[in-house]
């Protein structure tokens, strides 16, 4: 009995790693993404190798505009190839999306800060993609 | 069913770990930029742009004003 002891630790172990390694819990903040997201609301993120991005996934995005070291979460709108959508041509000139960028919308224009402002971002900045959401906390727990 | 997702929920909220991302919105009142030169015959450039300003109410939350000023360029 003792000797499956060890290994099912082991690979309770290793189960976790992997998990924190490829998971994360992301909390929202701002209203942008609503009605998808609302601010407080908590989404399971997995990270991606940039060729498993897809069109209409949301994205946790590592923030390079308001020089803070977070992330920004918005949705993909446009991937490498794909065609600038008319919304997003406020400050892109370009007809299609060049290797390596993406074009990333909030799903709530009226408030967004996003491609259209900033033009495109990085697909190397993408730190994850969302699953789907997470039960939300209690008060206490929420907190920090 | 509900029961056993919450707390599934709850255990991989122990196990994996947290993080916090801004869902951006515009950035402060008064904060605007300009786009690029769009084509408008009306213009004897033949293009115009448009400015876009964020206004954020004193009851909060900030959002991109709705009638943007426009421009010849």
């Amino acid at each position: 009995m003792t000797l499956w002891l060890l290994p099912g630790a082991c690979l309770l172990v290793a189960l976790l790693v992997r998990l924190r390694r490829t998971y994360s819990i992301v909390r929202v903040d701002g209203d942008s993404m609503a009605p998808a997201l609302a601010d407080g609301d908590r989404v399971l993120a997995r990270r991606v190798p940039p060729s498993r991005l897809r069109r209409d996934q949301i994205a946790v995005v590592v923030d390079r505009f308001s020089g803070g070291a977070g992330f920004v979460i918005k949705r993909i709108a446009a991937l490498p190839g794909d065609r600038v959508p008319e919304i997003a041509k406020d400050v892109i000139a370009d007809e299609r999306v060049p290797e390596g960028r993406l074009v990333l919308l909030g799903d709530n224009p009226s408030t967004s800060f996003d491609s259209r402002a900033l033009g495109f971002f990085a697909m190397s900045d993408v730190h994850a993609v969302t699953v789907r959401k997470v039960t939300a906390l209690t008060q206490d727990e929420g907190e920090g | 069913m509900k029961t056993i997702g919450t707390l599934a929920d709850r255990a991989l909220s122990w196990v994996i770990p947290a993080e916090r991302a801004s869902a951006v919105t515009c950035p402060y009142d008064g904060y605007s930029y300009w786009t690029r030169c769009y084509y408008n015959p009306g213009c004897s450039s033949g293009y115009e742009k448009t400015k876009r300003t964020c206004y954020c109410p004193p009851n909060g939350g900030c959002f991109w004003y709705k009638y943007p000023s426009r421009k010849c360029c």
